[in-house]
């Protein structure tokens, strides 16, 4: 159960982070600056910092190949894990670390459902 | 003659270095369809053995080593592969004058860079790129080449191709040919190896070599396991790399393939791809 002192946008967050084998939550900026986060089992350390820095920064290079396009989505499976990235608003993007077996479509459905009140609140 | 040779069964076009064709084609037979500016030619292949070289341009017209040494002369060729059966394969051969198991490319006169020059059409202006074809220097620098057909005697001893790949092929081919699919790169570490579909090559090994260097740099950070794929989506459409046995393969799809698609068909090629790993 969520306590009353939990900010709103964890409590939207947490509406993806129950979801069957997602491990977390993460609000980022297109620089990899962590705004909001929720987690389940998971340590966001520096490795994981740098890791998201170079993933966010390197994407958005990858799409200027492009002309300059708006990133729609990265992405990222690796055998155990995998990271979902959506753009909010500007240079917010919404990320979701979960496990290989979780649902992306409940996912990217819950994701939809609540991508306006979370930008709402950014 | 290419007008006469049986069609065959095309398995795609694609852009390649020319080792790449005698490297990958050990269980291919059929017809390797060359075209390079406005000539046209092929290269006969039973089961990763050159049989005959072609190449026509205008009036010109080279064959075996000649061809060859042209085909060999562009870092990347674009070709159609298409796949023999034994009849069309007799058919081929029969049109070619070469008697099966009797390489080609020891057989018949070798058109040197001078005749070329001697043969080059009167009007300069009706065929200005045949100049380009094998410059009068190209064919001694050729000898960079001569590692991968080696003579003994008479016989053209081709070296055995080190991947056995007409599945791979079939594989990519199928790939292509799914909804969505714009194009299909294999790469590796130093260059790319093959490409299908309706990109180019060098700009997309560019953002393909870019993502990989991204992938690598996150599973190392990240003790999540080994890397699987890597998607972004952009309005263009979506660009994908995923480990392909001990090379690289990327997508360049449609917005209409989603995800779950994606990782469905990245499934399906590892799952082909694990029986030759373990064997």
């Amino acid at each position: 159960m969520i306590g009353k002192g939990i900010p709103v946008l964890k409590k939207i967050l947490n509406k993806i982070l129950i979801l069957h084998d997602v491990r977390g939550v993460i609000i980022i900026k297109d620089n990899g600056e962590i705004i909001e986060s929720i987690k389940s089992g998971l340590e966001y350390d520096d490795n994981f910092i740098t890791a998201l820095s170079t993933l966010m920064a390197d994407s958005k290079a990858t799409a200027d190949n492009f002309g300059n396009s708006p990133i729609f989505m990265v992405f990222m499976e690796f055998s155990d894990y995998f990271i979902h990235i959506s753009p909010l608003r500007e240079e917010f993007f919404l990320l979701i670390i979960a496990q290989n077996t979780a649902n992306i479509g409940r996912i990217t459905f819950e994701i939809k459902k609540n991508k306006e009140e979370i930008v709402s609140l950014l | 003659m290419m007008e006469q040779l049986p069609e065959g069964k095309s398995l795609g076009w694609m852009q390649a270095p020319p080792t790449w064709i005698s490297s990958h084609t050990v269980r291919f037979i059929g017809l390797v369809r060359v075209v390079i500016q406005d000539g046209e030619g092929f290269i006969l292949i039973k089961k990763g053995k050159p049989v005959v070289h072609y190449f026509k341009h205008g009036t010109i017209e080279l064959k075996g080593h000649s061809a060859l040494d042209y085909f060999k002369s562009h870092p990347i060729l674009e070709f159609n592969l298409c796949k023999y059966t034994p009849e069309e394969f007799a058919i081929a051969l029969k049109l070619c004058n070469v008697e099966e198991d009797e390489p080609e490319i020891t057989k018949g006169p070798d058109i040197s860079s001078t005749v070329i020059i001697e043969q080059t059409p009167q009007s300069p202006h009706q065929y200005a790129p045949v100049p380009e074809l094998i410059p009068e220097k190209a064919i001694p620098d050729k000898v960079i080449f001569s590692q991968e057909v080696n003579t003994d005697g008479d016989r053209a001893i081709v070296p055995q191709p080190v991947v056995c790949d007409e599945p791979d092929l079939k594989i990519f081919s199928q790939i292509k040919n799914l909804n969505g699919i714009v194009a299909v790169l294999v790469f590796d570490n130093k260059r790319n190896i093959m490409m299908m579909g309706d990109a180019d090559s060098e700009p997309m090994l560019k953002i393909a070599r870019n993502m990989l260097a991204t992938a690598k740099k996150s599973t190392h950070l990240l003790n999540w396991g080994s890397f699987v794929h890597l998607t972004l989506q952009i309005p263009e459409g979506n660009v994908i790399i995923a480990p392909y046995s001990d090379n690289y393969i990327c997508l360049l799809t449609t917005r209409t393939i989603n995800i779950g698609h994606i990782r469905r068909i990245l499934r399906d090629l590892q799952k082909r791809e694990a029986p030759q790993n373990t064997s």
